[in-house]
């Protein structure tokens, strides 16, 4: 029998469970989790609780008796100290080590926190797990909070807004040391469009600057936030949000291969035979560049775990590549990006519709589309999508098409061509002539 | 002597069929699936009888009565919604065909994948379904579709995907079909139930055993 042992409970790690279930019914499975929590939640939505979007007991990715139907040993509250490749163990702080047969570690990612004066104090926190989210909760019924500072414009620090925003209680300032949000995903354009409609909502936007020290009171809580262009706001929360990295510093001395992540293959296995690693601490081959980068949305961790799983239940799989996405709802404004977004002039074709609200870009290498992102009308999205995981050299009929905002031609046409096929199939004849237009 | 050859032979049989575990767990294994859980897996394996609703687009003449079939059914689900009836399938035109927009079920569903909050799952009856309590409308599943059949409600939050009218014998919009556009179909075939009667009937022997000992 098979003895595998998953390191992470999240998308990652049910992702791996359950592609173990569908091939092996019966090894023994083990999920070490740090999280102190007798279910799974998905990251993400710790802000919609916050937002009070959903119930406690909503929060759950899966039902909450999922691992006891999958006949998996989870052991929550579990930190990991190291694994023994040699001796293939997987050790833990203050308990017995678990040993192994085939592992995988999908740690997912720990906040960064830059160092800066004033760090100590009461009142300062990242938002990454469940558990911030309720101290956070908490905090602000002690502290009555009225002036929250977030630190950092990237997808944790707005959805970090965006949890806060439904309070209607709230001066919020967002802090970004670049010249605009969300500057990972989107370029000059749509940045100062998020920007702007973030300040249309009350939201106080400070770019290119960032927090130079924060100021406490007697008791020891946050007070005053000083800025590095010598503004000063007073605040009673402060939400580090400066982004994640991997959290892979307890496999050093192992021999896993690490880059910035954890190095694997295409089938998810690391340097290591028997090791393998899926989520936002796994460094896999990506689609567009065919080279190995840190990529932390989910289903980029959930489908790497689904192919590693497979793998470490002996049916052989590869990854064909992760691809960066996200979307994204942030106060009325609902947002996708997809693939590449901050477009080279020099190399690549970009071309703009602006529609009321409704933004739209998309860029083009040649006749392939590379990366798109849209703002407010997302029809078609799951078109793109696929055409740019499928690489596709698009006829320029098709390219035409998809820059007039007709998403349907280019399915228009295979179907078309489908349909070909069928009138061939039944002898020549065609389908019924008499055509009303819809609606 | 004898036993023990019939047993060897139930292995084999076991081990070609259906990957039913050689032994037992051990007593300090912890992964030990109760019976209940495991008949759940067999019956799940074996009882399938996945729907398929096939799309014939040439034989499409965009005269609408799948999508009027479909916003009569689906309008006792929006009573608690605001938002007018948004029907789960959609016909548009475009280059001179009709191109109807319906969920495939797809086998590994790009849209369960992405899913945030896991609302999007496969039900006992095989087709991708949602749970809109727990929808927060974060369009991934939007954005990962490459059939463009789920659709996001902005007011509401949430992104409507055809469920499959699993609970009536035929879909209302392939009942409404009169041109032959929209196939109902399932994957059970011949093959496929004998094959379902063979591993019930080891599962069965092999569980009994169990139950013995």
């Amino acid at each position: 029998m098979k003895n595998y042992v998953i390191i992470g409970s999240s998308y990652a790690g049910i992702g791996a469970v359950e592609a173990i279930r569908e091939h092996d019914r019966f090894g023994r499975i083990t999920i070490l989790s740090r999280e102190p929590w007798d279910f799974t939640y998905g990251r993400p939505i710790i802000t919609y609780w916050m937002g009070g979007d959903k119930a406690w007991d909503r929060l759950w990715y899966r039902p909450k008796d999922h691992f006891k139907r999958l006949g998996v040993d989870f052991r929550p509250g579990v930190t990991v100290a190291g694994i023994d490749t040699a001796g293939r163990k997987v050790l833990i702080e203050n308990g017995e080590p678990v040993s192994y047969g085939k592992l995988m570690i999908s740690t997912g990612g720990t906040p960064i926190n830059p160092p800066m004066e004033g760090r100590e104090l009461k009142g300062i926190r990242n938002l990454t797990t469940l558990q911030d989210a309720v101290e956070i909760m908490g905090w602000i019924k002690k502290r009555k909070v009225k002036n929250v500072v977030v630190l950092g414009g990237g997808l944790i620090g707005l959805s970090a807004v965006k949890g806060l925003a439904p309070h209607k209680a709230f001066n919020m300032t967002v802090v970004e040391l670049a010249d605009r949000v969300l500057v990972l995903g989107l370029d000059q354009e749509a940045g100062g469009i998020v920007g702007g409609h973030l300040k249309k909502q009350g939201v106080v936007l400070e770019t290119q600057t960032t927090i130079e020290r924060i100021a406490g009171n007697k008791k020891g809580e946050v007070q005053e936030v000083h800025l590095k262009n010598g503004k000063k706001i007073p605040a009673e929360l402060v939400i580090i949000a400066v982004g994640v990295r991997p959290n892979v510093e307890f496999l050093k001395g192992s021999g896993i291969e690490i880059d910035r992540g954890i190095l694997t293959d295409r089938t998810m296995q690391t340097n290591v035979p028997g090791v393998y690693a899926a989520g936002d601490c796994a460094q896999a081959y990506e689609i567009q560049s065919g080279e190995r980068r840190v990529i932390a949305v989910l289903p980029v961790a959930y489908s790497e775990g689904r192919v590693a799983g497979s793998n470490m239940a002996g049916f052989s799989r590869t990854y064909k590549g992760s691809l960066g996405i996200n979307s994204f709802y942030l106060l009325g404004l609902n947002l996708m990006t997809i693939g590449l977004n901050i477009a080279d002039p020099a190399k690549h074709e970009i071309a703009v519709r602006k529609d009321g609200s409704a933004f739209r870009k998309l860029i083009f290498e040649g006749n392939r589309i590379v990366g798109a992102i849209l703002l407010n009308d997302l029809a078609g999205g799951g078109f793109i999508t696929s055409l740019v995981e499928a690489k596709k050299e698009l006829d320029p009929e098709t390219k035409a098409s998809l820059i007039e905002g007709d998403y349907l031609r280019f399915v228009a046409a295979k179907q078309a061509h489908g349909a070909a096929a069928v009138r061939s199939w039944r002898g020549g004849k065609s389908a019924p002539t008499a055509v009303p237009a819809p609606n | 002597m004898e036993a023990g050859k019939q047993a060897a032979r139930r292995e084999v049989l076991t081990g070609t069929v259906f990957p039913l575990t050689p032994a037992l767990p051990a007593a300090d294994a912890v992964s030990t699936i109760p019976l209940s859980a495991r008949q759940e897996m067999v019956s799940e394996m074996t009882a399938e009888f996945r729907r398929d609703i096939l799309v014939d687009a040439a034989s499409c003449t965009g005269c609408m009565d799948c999508v009027e079939a479909c916003r009569k059914e689906v309008a006792p689900q929006h009573k608690k919604w605001k938002t007018p009836v948004v029907p789960r399938i959609e016909i548009r035109k475009t280059g001179g065909v009709f191109v109807p927009l319906l969920c495939r079920n797809c086998e590994e569903a790009p849209c369960m994948v992405y899913c945030l909050t896991g609302c999007r799952a496969r039900d006992a009856s095989g087709w991708v379904v949602t749970d809109y309590d727990r929808c927060v409308g974060c369009w991934m599943c939007v954005m990962s579709c490459p059939f463009a059949a789920i659709t996001p409600v902005y007011k509401e939050k949430i992104a409507r995907k055809c469920d499959g009218c699993t609970h009536r014998e035929v879909a209302p919009c392939v009942a409404a079909c009169e041109t032959g556009a929209l196939v109902q179909s399932g994957t059970e075939t011949l093959s496929l139930r004998a094959r379902r009667a063979s591993a019930d009937r080891i599962a069965r022997d092999k569980m009994a055993g169990m139950a013995v000992k």
